[in-house]
């Protein structure tokens, strides 16, 4: 009963206020986001799955708030969300590297260049759905970006850093999102 | 209704079931095409939609979950390729609209509000499916559609309309192709039907159906006709038989009728409505009782109850019937009670046409009794009423009257005119005498110009006074025969019939006497017989004999004695006697029989009491072996009136039967007179006896009217010469010479001569001399109880056996 209330809300929240509240509201923004992130575990699948937690890592500054905390209570391939935030610095220093991340949101406010360049050189790579926001997110070599058109939060995928780190994704998120080809650096 | 349609000809029948059935048969299927079409089109509509649901539904889960309208109402567009498809919806959940399509913008074209409760379900001619869009059990949104059915419906039911009339059209080929199918059926049997028809109507059993087909109808028909073969051959056999028992029933020569208990007519033969003179219809329902003569009646009905109380037998009765036309018929009907097909009792009579036999009969009685030239009774009649009269007198003690008219001149008028004339002057006398006698008296014809007169309850002197009468009126009678008159004269003679009077031979003896003596005393008048005193005691002694004989017979009273009969030649013939009858009075005394015989010839009891010797002498006999071994020959004597006596020869078998005696030790005596007077009888009587081996002798002979012409008829084996003769031999010469004779003539005829009343040794020697054969007589032996009888030893003391 709770499930279904909650999942109500999310989409209440994704769906039909989104339009109307995302310019002047950041949290319902963030709110639609965290909702996103949760339908990523349904279109996405991870090659190899460890521990017994789904890990959801939030690099750096956290936009989210406590709008992404219900997600906790969700489960993912029969594995319970598991939010981890990671410090910015410990994490390009790798300290916090021991932790496996399946998705790791990096937002707008981290210093993202910085933030690919160690991706790339971790063992993370292969194991990490990379999502971010921001219009050049993905063509900096993210994986799955947040955009604003028109209010409305769009998806936009890059299907060359989806082939290198392994992850495979369902035609059905690829119909609603944009394809975009990295920016060769 | 199943009625109605069973009272159809058959060809409507079969029509009727194909038509049936065809109709049944694409009803249902009509309507289970109807029915299965459209459950299966609407179960393929439902399963296509709800899958296209589906996968629209799963293709914009991810529109649902990332909020991207325009992919949802892309993938919602395929909707548009589907006519039938007038909405289409994406709902988040029941009450929010995600995306939703309309064919054409009407108000109730729209998607609704909520969808809240809905399912995939039909109304009406709108098909609505409902299809939830889940992922990992979790519901993402629902997918609604409203498809119109309404143009698939009309164009499945114009598919369905189609195939239909095809159906109707195949089924109406079918009918009328099959229609000479059907006649295939009915025409034989319709033409059997009339066949059969024909010959109820017409009962003509030469018709015969014709056979169409080789099938069940053939052998159907087959099968009638062989029937119809033998019905026909049945039918003629039977009519034939009909006709032959109804040519024997009308043609029958004796009428024949059915009739009820109360004599009404059910059914006549044609012989019997022709001999009424009427016909077989007009006789029906007559009673039969109208054409009885009247006096018959009470004849017919007792033959009905007749036949009623003993129904197994047949019963006959003759009876007088008369026509139409009103003659008489004498029928014997024979009837017996016969019961028809309802169990119902009726008669069936046959009249047999009888008046001729008896016409005929009556003429033979007539004749034997009347005189055909007078018309008057004959002698044969005069008989019988003369012994009636007799026994009248002897029992009511009556006196009657005897009389015997004799013409004088009767001679005269035939001899001069001829027997005509004599005839004539009878004829007219007949006439005469029939008129002016009292009514109940009684006159016959007794021959010649002899005639006889009964007069009833008349005294002697009543009698002589009629008598006197009738001999004036003859008198006074005048008989003209060419042109000549004659008077004529009467001889009457008149004798009594009263108490006393003895047999009819007897009275017409006195009668004929009187008569004689009338005519002696110089014709024309009339005497009355009396007997003197004498005679009438003696018939008053005779009369009292007759009880005596009665209660002798009875009481034992009669004794048997024997007299020996001895050869006169010295020859040995063993023991030879005549038996003789005594009677033992009152007092002890032995009555000889010439005080009782008289009158038992006279009131016929002499038959009586030799039938009682002959059965105790036979019974002695047989007792006594020793002696009858002794016995040569043992002679009874007969009356006369034995002789006529028709029983007595059965009488005499059955009692040799019964003692077995041998016969011929046996010899009965007969009178002469006795033989005479009855020769044929007499004759006949000899032949019998002597077949079983018994002797005869004539006795008396030489007494009475001594013919020795008629002992050549009379077989007999003795004479026995009368002792009248041989009494007086010695003296007179005739007698001697009588003796002499009959010896020699009955030696000639090869007869022995016994000589009676042989008295003495003189008598004894005399006949001896003259050549006789046997002697008898005191002189000889006297009369001894039989048990007494000895063979004689010794005679006249110097003559030895």
């Amino acid at each position: 009963m709770k499930d279904i209330f909650l999942t109500r809300t999310l989409i209440c929240i994704a769906l039909l206020f989104s339009d109307c509240l995302v310019a002047d509201d950041g949290n319902l923004e963030y709110k639609v986001k965290a909702g996103y992130l949760y339908n990523f575990t349904k279109f996405v699948t991870w090659p190899v799955l460890n521990g017994a937690t789904f890990n959801l890592c939030i690099l750096g500054v956290d936009p989210f708030g406590t709008n992404i905390d219900p997600i906790e209570k969700k489960s993912a391939f029969d594995r319970p969300i598991k939010i981890f935030r990671l410090d910015e610095a410990g994490f390009l220093s790798g300290s916090d590297l021991k932790t496996d991340c399946h998705i790791l949101y990096v937002s707008a406010a981290n210093n993202q260049k910085v933030v690919f360049e160690k991706i790339q050189s971790s063992a993370h790579k292969g194991g990490a759905l990379v999502v971010g926001e921001g219009e050049a997110f993905v063509a900096k070599g993210g994986t799955i970006g947040f955009v604003n058109r028109n209010g409305k939060i769009k998806l936009q995928i890059n299907l060359q850093s989806i082939k290198q780190t392994g992850l495979k994704i369902s035609a059905k998120l690829l119909e609603i999102a944009e394809l975009i080809k990295e920016d060769k650096p | 209704m199943i009625n109605k349609i069973s009272d159809l000809p058959i060809n409507r029948k079969l029509l009727l079931i194909m038509l049936f059935s065809s109709v049944l048969s694409l009803l249902f299927a009509g309507v289970f095409l109807i029915l299965l079409e459209l459950s299966e089109f609407q179960r393929t509509t439902k399963d296509d939609l709800s899958a296209l649901a589906a996968i629209i539904g799963n293709r914009s889960s991810a529109a649902l979950m990332f909020d991207d309208r325009n992919l949802a109402a892309e993938n919602l567009a395929v909707f548009n390729n589907i006519p039938a498809v007038q909405i289409t919806c994406l709902y988040t959940d029941k009450n929010t609209v995600f995306v939703g399509l309309a064919k054409n913008a009407k108000a109730n074209q729209a998607c609704p509000v909520s969808i809240s409760g809905e399912k995939t379900r039909f109304e009406n001619k709108q098909l609505i499916v409902v299809k939830p869009i889940d992922m990992d059990k979790e519901n993402l949104g629902t997918v609604y559609i409203r498809a119109d059915l309404s143009l698939a419906y009309w164009q499945k039911i114009q598919f369905i309309g189609v195939l239909f009339l095809v159906l109707v059209g195949v089924s109406l080929m079918t009918f009328f192709i099959s229609r000479p199918l059907l006649r295939l059926i009915s025409t034989p049997l319709k033409r059997l039907v009339s066949t059969v028809k024909k010959i109820s109507d017409t009962a003509d059993y030469s018709l015969r159906a014709i056979k169409l087909s080789n099938d069940e109808m053939g052998v159907l028909v087959d099968s009638f006709n062989s029937l119809i073969e033998t019905v026909e051959t049945q039918s003629q056999a039977l009519t034939q038989a009909k006709n032959r028992y109804l040519t024997l029933y009308d043609d029958n020569p004796t009428m024949v009728f059915n009739i009820s208990r109360e004599g009404v007519i059910f059914s006549v033969n044609l012989t019997g409505a022709k001999q009424m003179g009427l016909t077989v219809e007009e006789l029906q329902n007559c009673s039969i009782f109208d054409f009885i003569h009247s006096d018959d009646s009470a004849l017919m009905q007792e033959l009905i109850e007749r036949c009623f109380a003993n129904p197994l037998q047949v019963h006959n009765q003759e009876m007088r019937n008369i026509c139409y036309n009103g003659r008489v018929i004498w029928v014997r009907a024979t009837a017996r009670l016969v019961e028809n097909e309802r169990q119902e009792s009726s008669l069936l009579i046959v009249y047999e046409d009888i008046t001729e036999t008896r016409l005929l009969n009556e003429q033979i009685v007539y004749q034997a009794d009347h005189d055909a030239l007078t018309g008057l009774a004959n002698r044969n009649k005069f008989d019988r009423y003369l012994k009636r009269a007799i026994i009248l007198a002897h029992q009511e003690n009556t006196e009657h009257a005897l009389c015997y008219l004799d013409l004088d001149q009767f001679k005269i008028i035939n001899d001069t005119c001829g027997h005509l004339a004599g005839d004539e002057l009878l004829k007219q006398l007949g006439e005469l005498l029939r008129k002016h006698i009292r009514q109940y008296d009684f006159v016959a014809r007794l021959g010649g110009d002899e005639f006889g007169l009964l007069m009833y309850n008349c005294s002697s002197s009543q009698a002589f006074q009629a008598c006197e009468k009738l001999r004036d009126l003859i008198k006074d009678f005048n008989f003209a025969w060419d042109d000549r008159s004659f008077t004529i004269g009467v001889s009457i003679g008149v004798s009594s019939i009263n108490v006393v009077s003895g047999n009819a031979v007897d009275l017409l003896k006195e009668a004929d006497a009187a008569c004689y003596a009338a005519k002696e005393k110089g014709r024309n008048r009339v005497h009355v017989f009396r007997p003197d005193d004498e005679a009438l005691a003696m018939r008053r002694g005779e009369m009292q004999w007759v009880e005596k004989i009665r209660q002798g017979l009875d009481q034992h009273r009669f004794l048997l004695y024997g007299q020996p009969i001895v050869p006169l030649l010295d020859t040995n013939e063993g023991l030879h006697f005549e038996v003789l009858l005594r009677y033992r009075d009152d007092r002890g005394n032995i009555i000889p029989p010439g005080a009782f015989l008289p009158a038992a010839e006279r009131y016929n009891l002499a038959s009586e009491l030799d039938r009682w010797i002959i059965a105790t002498l036979l019974e002695w006999l047989s007792s006594q072996p020793e002696f009858v071994k002794t016995l040569s020959q043992c002679s009874v004597n007969l009356s006369g009136l034995s002789l006529s006596d028709e029983s007595m020869l059965e009488f005499i078998s059955e009692q040799f039967k019964k003692w077995a005696v041998p016969t011929n030790k046996l010899c009965f005596e007969i009178t002469e007179t006795a033989a005479i007077s009855n020769l044929s009888y007499a004759t006949n009587f000899i032949n019998q006896l002597k077949k079983q081996g018994c002797l005869f002798s004539l006795d008396d002979f030489g007494s009475g009217l001594s013919s020795f012409a008629y002992l050549k008829n009379l077989p007999v084996d003795y004479l026995k010469i009368d002792g009248l003769f041989v009494k007086d031999i010695l003296d007179d010469e005739v007698d001697l010479a009588m003796v002499k004779s009959i010896n020699e003539v009955g030696h000639v005829m090869n007869k022995k001569t016994i000589a009676e009343f042989v008295e003495n040794e003189a008598i004894f020697n005399l006949l001896k001399t003259l050549g006789i054969d046997y002697a008898q007589g005191y002189g000889i032996g006297k009369p001894v109880p039989l048990d007494d009888l000895r063979p004689i030893t010794s005679l006249f003391a110097g003559i030895k056996k």
